[in-house]
């Protein structure tokens, strides 16, 4: 009997490590200082946000010394600094690309999003779009991530300032919020609280911690957060609009100090995560995989965690998320993002003074 | 040594009797804040969750005896050599240490770690907190050794 165990433990391991995708992993670019997001431009070149307040170019393989120039002065302190980087849908037509970034000094400081021509060495026309309101004075949680929409408008996610998460509750501010903007920085008239007194209308969803990843699933017309929770209780969230993710009125989380932050996990008329992570895995990057290298990845969630040192794929089946698989373990990294290239590969940010753009494509030297 | 030992437990005793009142008086001033969003919390809840935060108790004592342990050597040091009684030094000590050494806290790491020290007004009950240790320290101090001696 107890051979007979073994034998089928050893054909499950087997038929587990067929199943599991074959890859290499190549370094693209090193000597990055915090990088935070990655854009690829349409002539192969990347762009690369380093915390601090630099935009990098890597183009043929080579991380160009001289920044571009032309961005914006931004509050790097605390977990604040230069954030996402995101091409206009219509970058070709009109090389519009959109930073977000702290913006302010330490008493008042603030989300920002702004958008600017990039010319290939610099950005022309910065303008400001958007400022998180109101200004706070602590220098953590600012979400800061961006995607767009298929009707053209984009969402950013704005984190709850840390000292002040009762705000996450409030549709007064943009504290602990997702916010859907047009791409003049205004309202769409269809956002769930334009007209409601007391309602700020570029709200779309509240009751968010600090989400550091928001991606669209252009096939099912999902869209995706992760946010960190306090110790425990990290989630990801499936984002409708008006709806409330319950922060800080539930969570799986404790207080750092080992404190209740709620006694509930759950409450009437607040969203219940699809996924949540306790311990806490800190996850700060995502992607959804629709790229051409990895059949078996199609339609699977990537999420970047920084605590774990790993980044977690997600087998989503239905809407339900049936499995994860952790990888790049061994590598031992923090990783601040991972994102799907335009040849299909799997490009991770490693998050250190010493940050570095990996390239997973396949081979045949699983980690 | 005797009186050292006496000195080393009336700190103790002063920095848990800290402790409790301050776990308590924070859980206080975090629900506040979720009823301050329209959470109900019953007396059930609060009562457990009050309890639940008394875990922090060992890591927040800890902090407690590196604030009032320089708080309290210049307390001794003024109700030695000035007018007043001994509480009257170290309470207000006890009191100083913990709202300078929380904003220092929230100073150097961006962010005010005890949740319930967030607004002013429960700045100032952790600091009320921190005044009864430093009160309880001069009233067993007082007792103790005034009477060995």
């Amino acid at each position: 009997m107890k051979t007979r165990m073994t034998t089928i433990g050893i054909c499950l391991t087997l038929l587990a490590m067929q199943a599991a995708a074959q890859y290499q992993i190549e370094t693209i670019a090193e000597g990055l200082d915090y990088p935070w997001s990655i854009a690829f431009l349409p002539d192969g070149a990347m762009l690369v946000t380093e915390r601090s307040g630099k935009l990098r170019r890597i183009r043929d393989g080579k991380l160009l010394d001289k920044p571009v120039s032309g961005v914006p002065d931004v509050y790097a302190a605390g977990q604040g600094g230069l954030f996402d980087v995101v091409l206009d849908p219509d970058y070709e037509l009109n090389d519009t690309l959109y930073l977000t970034y702290a913006h302010g000094k330490r008493r008042a400081n603030a989300t920002r999003v702004a958008k600017a021509k990039f010319d290939g060495a610099a950005l022309r026309n910065l303008t400001v779009l958007f400022t998180a309101m109101p200004l706070k004075s602590t220098a953590h949680h600012f979400g800061g991530r961006m995607v767009f929409l298929p009707d053209g408008s984009f969402l950013l996610t704005t984190g709850d300032g840390f000292n002040y998460r009762e705000e996450a509750q409030e549709l007064d501010n943009h504290l602990g919020k997702v916010v859907r903007l047009n791409r003049d920085g205004t309202a769409p008239r269809n956002n769930p609280y334009v007209g409601r007194v007391g309602a700020l209308p570029e709200i779309w969803s509240y009751g968010h911690r600090n989400p550091q990843a928001i991606v669209h699933d252009a096939d099912t017309g999902t869209v995706y957060i992760h946010e960190h929770g306090p110790r425990g209780g990290d989630e990801l969230n499936v984002i409708e609009p008006g709806r409330n993710y319950g922060w800080p009125a539930i969570t799986y989380g404790i207080d750092y100090s080992g404190a209740q932050i709620t006694p509930y996990t759950e409450l009437p008329g607040m969203e219940q995560p699809l996924v949540y992570w306790v311990p806490s895995i800190a996850p700060a990057g995502m992607a959804y995989y629709d790229g051409k290298l990895f059949s078996e990845w199609h339609g699977d969630l990537f999420v970047a965690a920084l605590a774990e040192r790993t980044v977690r794929r997600l087998d989503l089946e239905d809407g339900e998320v049936v499995d994860q698989e952790i990888l790049f373990a061994t590598l031992g990294y923090r990783f601040r993002d991972v994102r799907v290239g335009p040849d299909g590969a799997l490009y991770l940010l490693t998050d250190s003074s010493n940050g570095k753009v990996l390239r997973v494509a396949p081979g045949t030297a699983p980690l | 040594m005797k009186t050292l030992a006496m000195y080393v437990a009336a700190f103790l005793l002063a920095v848990i009797t800290t402790g409790l009142a301050a776990s308590v008086f924070s859980t206080q001033f975090v629900l506040a804040g979720l009823e301050s969003t329209g959470v109900d919390v019953p007396l059930a809840e609060r009562v457990r969750m009050t309890v639940l935060d008394l875990r922090i108790l060992i890591l927040y004592s800890m902090l407690i005896a590196a604030f009032f342990l320089p708080a309290f050597l210049v307390a001794g040091l003024c109700a030695g050599r000035l007018p007043g009684s001994r509480r009257a030094w170290f309470a207000p000590a006890g009191a100083s240490a913990i709202v300078i050494g929380l904003k220092l806290m929230e100073y150097s790491l961006g962010g005010m770690m005890v949740a319930g020290a967030r607004s002013p007004a429960g700045l100032v009950f952790q600091g009320l907190a921190g005044a009864l240790g430093g009160w309880c320290f001069a009233q067993l101090t007082t007792r103790w050794v005034g009477r060995k001696q």
